[in-house]
C-alpha cells in the first residue's frame, strides 16, 4: 500500500511538471516572433510503479526544443546559393542602369546621332552647320564612354568595399560561433540544457552561410566546427574563432583579397576558394563581370576610334594644311628603336602646299613594316623631302614625332597604307590610349570644326572621307569583322538583360526552394499561439486537478492524525 | 503539416509581395505605356528597340540628305533648262541669217546678240546656291568658268642654238613676245630663214610640229593661222619693245616698225615661239562626281559639271562657247557656210545640254523613289516599335483589374486568416 507521504510526492511532482509546462509554453509564447527560435516541449515520462503496484507519478521531464536536424542543414546550404543570387540581383540591377537605352542619354542615342551627323557632313561636306554638329555629337558620344567607363568602375569599387564589408561580417559572426560553443559546452557539462543558445548558433550559421560556404559538424562535446571554401580552411574551432582578412597588399590595386589567418599569422589567401555565398559573388561580379563589360566596352571604343582614325587620318577638311603637327602619341625610350607595331607594309604619302594652296609637290615613303623603327621612318622622310627649309621630321624628347614645314610652305597628308598615320596619332579623329576611359575627339578638330576630314587634297566638295566614315555604321567592323559596332553593342546590352532575366528565374525557383525548406523547417520547429494557449489550459486544469489531490492527501493525512 | 504564426505569416507576406510586383510592373507599364522599360524586362525585344531606333532615325537623315539634295539638282536642273533655252533662241537667231536675203548689218546685230547669249550661258554656268558652286565639280567653293586673259607670254625655244643660249641671242631685256586672243590650239611659230623684221620667214604648225604651213614673212605683228587648221581661230603674236610701245597698226601689212636696228636684232633660224592653248573660258572645277548615300551603302552621283556641259572637245561633245564664238565669226565675216555649219552644231550642243537635264531629271526621280522609300521604311518601322515596346492599354487594363481583384481577396483572406486566436473563445 503506498504512504500517504508518496502520495503527497506525486501530488508535489505532478504540481511541479504542469508548472513547468505552463513556463514553457510561456517561454514558447514569449519567443513567438523570435527569429530562429524552436519551441520547446516538456517530456514527461510516467514513474515507475511502487513496490505494491499502483503508479508512481510522473517523472520531471527537461523542455527539449523540437528540431529538424536534416532540413536545417539543407537549408544552410541553400541560403548560400540565395545570398549569392541576392547579391547577384542587387549589382545587376545597378549595371543595367548603366546600361540604360530607354531614356535619350544611352550611348546607342549618342551613337546614333553620331553617325547621322556623320552622314549628314557627308552630304554637306562645306557646312560650317554640319561640322559643328558633328562636333558636339561626338563630344558627347566619347563623353559619354568615359562616363559609362566611371560607372562601371563606381560599381566595381562599390563591390570592393561590399568584400571589406562581408568579410567583417563573417569575422562578427564567427566570434559569436565561437562564444556559443563556449556556452553550450559548459551549460552541457553540467547538465544544464542549451536549447536556446543552440537556436541562436544555428541561427547565426545560416546568417554566416549567406555570406560564404560553410562546412560544419558538431563533435561529441557539442561543440561547433566550422570550416569554409573548397579547402576547407577552418573557421571556428571549439571555443576559438579565427578571422578572415581583406588585404590590400598584394594583387590588383585597390582591390582587396581575402587571407586567412592562422596560428603565428600564417597567411592564407583564400579569394579563389570560395564556392558560393554573398562574398564569392561579390568578388566575381568585382573581377568578372563587371571587368568583362568594362573590357567589352574598352574594345567598342578602340574599335570605333581605330576603323575612324584609318579613314579620317589620310583626308582633309576645309581648312587650309597644316605648318605643325605633333603625333598625339609618344614612344618610350624603348619602343623608339624597336620597329614601330601596328604598321603595313606600303607606301606613306604627304604633299606640300604653296602658300596659295597649290600642290608644290608630293612625297611617298616606303615602309616596312616590322624593320622600319621610328628614326629610320623619319631619317628616310627627311632624306626624300630634302629641302629641310621647306619640311622636316623630327622626334620629340617626349617620343613623339613631329612634322614641321616652313619657308611659306604647309603640308597635307594623303593615301597612307601603312596606317603610320592611326599609329603615331597624326590627323586622328579620336585619340585614346586605354579605350573607354580616355577617349577624347582630338583637339585639333574641336578648336576648328574646319578641320574634320572630309574628303581629300582640300578640296571643299569632295566627301568621299565623310561617306566612308557615314557607311561605317552598318558594315561589320568588330569581332573579326562579323559585327557592326551597333551589333556589337547591343550583344552587351542583351548580355545584360539576359544575365538579369536568367538571374531572376534562378533567385525565383531558388528562393521559392529556400522557403519550402523553411516552411518544413517552421512547421516542426516554430510556435502555433493556439496550441500553447490549448497546452495552456491543459495545463491549468492539470494544476488545478493536482492541486486538488494535494488537498485530497492532505485531508487524508489530517484525518489519520486526528485519528 | 503543422500550421504554426510563421508559417502563417510567411505566407500571407509572399501573397502580399507577389500581389504587389505584379500590380508595380502594371503600373510602371501603364505608366510610361512601354511594356519595355528596363532592358531586363524582354533583352531581345530591347535590342530590337534599339536596332529600330537606329533604322528610324538614320532613314530620317538620309530622307533629310535627300531632300537637300533634290532640291539642288532641281536648281540644276532650273539653270539647264535656261541653257537649253539659251541655245535654243542662239538656233533661231542664226537660222535667222542663214539664207540670202540677210544684210551684213542684220548679222552684226545678231552677232552681238550672240555675246548676250553668250554672257547669259557664262553665269548660267557660274550659277551658286548659297555659296556653293552648282557646276563645279566638287571644288564647290570655286568659281566653275573664268575669262582666260587674252595675253600670254610667249615660250622662246630654240633649236639650233643651246638653251641657255637663246636668252642672250634674243635680247630680252630689249623685246616682249606676246600671244593675244583665245585658242585651244597649241601653235607653235618657227623661224626658217634667218634675218630681221621683214626679212626673216616663219611657218606656222597647229599640230605639235607634225606639219607645217607654207612660209612667210616675220612681222612685228603676225596672225597665227595655221591654213590647213581652224580658219576662226585668231592668235596674233605681237613683238613690243620692253615697256610695252608697239605698232599702232593692227594689219599684218608693214605694220610700223619700231627699231631693232640698233641692236642688230636678227631672229636666228630655229627660233621657235610657242602658244599654250588658252582657250576663252577656262574650267577651274574637277570633274570628280559628288556621291550621295540614298539607302545603306547605295550611292548616287549628283554632279554636273561646267565642263560636262559646255567645254566638251572633238568626238567628246561640243565646246559650246567656242561654237558661238566661231559662228560671231562666221556671221560677222559674212561666211553663208560657216553659219550653216555652226547651226547643225548648235542642235549637238543643244542635244548635249537636253541629255544632262534627262540625267538630272532621272537622278530626281532616283532620289524621289529612294525617299518614299525611306518614308515607308520609317513608317514600317515605327509600326515595329509601337508593336515591341507600347502597351496594349485594353488588354493592361483588363489585366490591372484582375490583378487588383486578386490583391484585394488575398489581403482581405489574409487578414482573416491572422486575425482570429483561440484566446477569443476562451471563457
Amino acid at each position: 500500500m503506498p504512504s500517504l507521504n508518496s502520495s503527497l510526492n506525486i501530488g508535489a511532482r505532478s504540481l511541479f511538471n504542469q508548472q513547468s509546462g505552463i513556463a514553457t509554453a510561456g517561454h514558447n509564447i514569449a519567443n513567438l516572433n523570435t527569429e530562429g527560435f524552436s519551441r520547446q516541449e516538456v517530456h514527461a515520462k510516467s514513474e515507475l510503479a511502487q513496490p505494491d503496484g499502483t503508479g508512481g507519478g510522473v517523472r520531471r521531464g527537461m523542455p527539449q526544443r523540437i528540431f529538424d536536424r536534416f532540413t536545417s542543414r539543407k537549408i544552410v546550404q541553400e541560403e548560400s546559393n540565395s545570398a549569392a543570387l541576392g547579391a547577384r540581383e542587387k549589382f545587376l540591377a545597378k549595371l543595367e542602369i548603366i546600361f540604360n537605352e530607354s531614356d535619350d542619354a544611352g550611348l546607342r542615342r549618342s551613337l546614333n546621332e553620331f553617325w547621322d551627323s556623320w552622314s549628314l557632313l557627308a552630304n554637306e561636306p562645306e557646312s560650317d552647320a554640319a561640322r559643328e554638329k558633328l562636333k558636339n555629337q561626338s563630344e558627347a558620344l566619347s563623353s559619354r564612354f568615359r562616363s559609362m567607363h566611371m560607372e562601371l568602375r563606381g560599381i566595381r569599387s562599390e563591390a570592393n568595399s561590399r568584400v571589406a564589408g562581408v568579410v567583417s561580417e563573417i569575422n562578427n559572426i564567427v566570434d559569436q560561433i565561437a562564444d556559443l560553443n563556449r556556452q553550450i559546452s559548459s551549460y552541457e557539462l553540467v547538465d544544464r540544457t542549451a536549447n536556446d543558445a543552440r537556436d541562436r548558433r544555428q541561427l547565426l550559421l545560416e546568417k554566416l552561410s549567406q555570406k560564404v560556404d560553410v562546412s560544419w559538424l558538431e563533435d561529441s562535446r557539442g561543440q561547433m566546427k566550422v570550416s569554409v571554401g573548397s579547402t576547407g580552411w577552418s573557421l571556428v574551432e571549439g571555443r576559438k574563432g579565427r578571422e578572415l582578412r581583406a588585404s590590400l597588399v598584394g594583387g590588383e590595386t585597390g582591390m582587396y583579397h581575402i587571407q586567412g589567418i592562422g596560428e603565428h599569422e600564417y597567411k592564407v589567401d583564400l579569394s579563389n576558394e570560395f564556392r558560393s555565398g554573398e562574398l564569392k559573388e561579390v568578388l566575381d561580379i568585382r573581377d568578372k563581370t563587371i571587368v568583362s563589360y568594362m573590357q567589352q566596352l574598352d574594345d567598342l571604343a578602340f574599335g570605333l576610334a581605330h576603323k575612324l582614325n584609318k579613314i579620317h587620318a589620310s583626308g582633309t577638311g576645309l581648312s587650309s594644311g597644316m605648318e605643325r603637327i605633333k603625333s598625339s602619341y609618344g614612344l618610350n625610350q624603348d619602343a623608339q628603336l624597336e620597329p614601330l607595331p601596328f604598321i603595313k607594309d606600303g607606301i606613306f604619302q604627304f604633299h606640300l602646299l604653296d602658300d596659295d594652296e597649290e600642290f608644290y609637290a608630293t612625297y611617298e615613303i616606303e615602309i616596312q613594316a616590322g624593320k622600319d623603327n621610328i628614326y629610320d621612318i623619319v631619317n628616310r622622310i627627311n632624306e626624300t623631302v630634302n629641302d629641310p627649309l621647306y619640311f622636316q621630321a623630327s622626334i620629340e624628347e617626349d617620343g613623339s614625332a613631329v612634322f614641321l614645314s616652313g619657308g611659306g610652305k604647309q603640308f597635307i597628308f594623303g593615301d597612307d597604307q601603312t596606317d603610320f598615320n592611326v599609329v603615331m596619332g597624326f590627323n586622328n579623329f579620336f585619340e585614346t590610349l586605354n579605350g573607354a576611359e580616355d577617349i577624347r575627339v582630338n583637339n585639333r578638330l574641336l578648336e576648328d570644326p574646319k578641320n574634320i576630314s572630309s574628303g581629300k587634297d582640300l578640296v571643299p566638295g569632295d566627301n568621299q572621307i565623310a561617306l566612308e566614315i557615314a557607311k561605317l555604321q552598318t558594315r561589320p567592323t568588330m569581332n573579326d569583322e562579323t559585327q557592326t559596332f551597333d551589333e556589337f553593342y547591343n550583344g552587351i546590352l542583351a548580355d545584360v538583360g539576359l544575365r538579369i532575366q536568367r538571374n531572376q528565374v534562378e533567385k525565383e525557383h531558388q528562393d521559392t526552394m529556400l522557403a519550402q525548406f523553411k516552411d518544413i523547417r517552421d512547421s516542426v520547429s516554430s510556435v502555433n499561439m493556439d496550441e500553447e494557449v490549448a497546452n495552456l489550459v491543459q495545463y491549468q486544469k492539470a494544476y488545478e486537478a493536482s492541486a486538488k489531490f494535494v488537498s485530497t492527501v492532505d485531508g487524508m493525512m489530517e484525518t489519520v492524525i486526528q485519528m | 503539416m503543422r500550421v504554426t504564426d510563421i508559417t502563417k505569416r510567411d505566407q500571407v507576406v509572399e501573397h502580399i509581395q507577389r500581389n504587389g510586383k505584379q500590380l508595380q510592373r502594371l503600373q510602371g507599364e501603364l505608366a510610361t505605356g512601354k511594356k519595355i522599360n528596363k532592358t531586363s524586362d524582354d533583352p531581345i525585344g530591347a535590342t530590337i528597340i534599339q536596332d529600330t531606333v537606329t533604322t528610324i532615325s538614320r532613314n530620317q537623315q538620309i530622307a533629310q540628305n535627300t531632300d537637300s539634295n533634290i532640291a539642288w539638282l532641281e536648281l540644276i536642273e532650273i539653270e539647264l533648262n535656261h541653257v537649253a533655252d539659251l541655245l535654243e533662241n542662239a538656233k533661231v537667231l542664226a537660222l535667222s541669217q542663214a539664207g540670202d536675203a540677210t544684210t551684213t548689218e542684220s548679222r552684226a546685230i545678231v552677232a552681238q546678240e550672240l555675246r548676250s547669249i553668250r554672257t547669259a550661258l557664262f553665269d548660267a554656268a557660274n550659277a551658286r546656291s548659297g555659296k556653293l558652286y552648282l557646276f563645279s565639280g566638287t571644288e564647290t567653293f570655286t568659281q566653275p568658268l573664268r575669262f582666260n586673259d587674252p595675253i600670254q607670254e610667249a615660250k622662246i625655244e630654240s633649236t639650233s642654238v643651246p638653251q641657255r643660249d637663246v636668252a642672250e641671242r634674243i635680247d630680252l631685256d630689249l623685246f616682249k613676245a606676246q600671244f593675244e586672243e583665245h585658242s585651244s590650239n597649241e601653235y607653235r611659230i618657227r623661224i626658217t630663214r634667218t634675218g630681221t623684221f621683214g626679212r626673216a620667214l616663219y611657218q606656222v604648225s597647229d599640230d605639235l610640229g607634225e606639219t607645217w604651213s607654207k612660209e612667210q614673212i616675220l612681222l612685228p605683228v603676225i596672225k597665227v593661222v595655221n591654213p590647213d587648221g581652224k580658219p576662226d581661230d585668231q592668235v596674233i603674236l605681237r613683238f613690243t619693245s620692253k615697256d610695252g610701245v608697239h605698232s599702232e597698226v593692227a594689219s599684218d601689212q608693214n605694220a610700223g616698225f619700231f627699231d631693232f636696228a640698233d641692236s642688230g636684232k636678227i631672229f636666228q633660224e630655229g627660233l621657235e615661239f610657242s602658244y599654250l592653248p588658252n582657250p576663252q573660258i577656262a574650267y577651274d572645277g574637277n570633274s570628280q562626281k559628288k556621291e550621295v548615300l540614298i539607302a545603306n551603302n547605295t550611292t548616287v552621283p549628283i554632279s554636273i559639271t561646267a565642263e560636262n556641259l559646255f567645254l566638251k572637245n572633238g568626238e567628246e561633245g561640243i565646246n559650246v562657247f567656242g561654237l558661238l564664238s566661231s559662228l560671231g565669226h562666221a556671221l560677222e565675216s559674212d561666211n553663208g557656210k560657216g553659219i550653216a555649219d555652226r547651226i547643225a552644231q548648235l542642235d549637238v550642243a543643244r542635244n548635249q545640254v537636253l541629255k544632262q537635264v534627262a540625267t538630272v531629271g532621272n537622278t530626281i526621280r532616283e532620289l524621289e523613289k529612294a525617299k518614299s522609300k525611306l518614308d515607308d521604311q520609317v513608317y514600317t518601322k515605327q509600326k515595329r516599335l509601337s508593336e515591341v515596346q507600347d502597351v496594349d492599354l485594353a488588354e493592361s487594363m483588363v489585366e490591372l483589374n484582375s490583378a487588383e481583384l486578386n490583391n484585394k481577396s488575398s489581403l482581405d483572406a489574409g487578414g482573416r486568416l491572422l486575425q482570429p486566436t483561440l484566446l477569443q473563445f476562451l471563457r
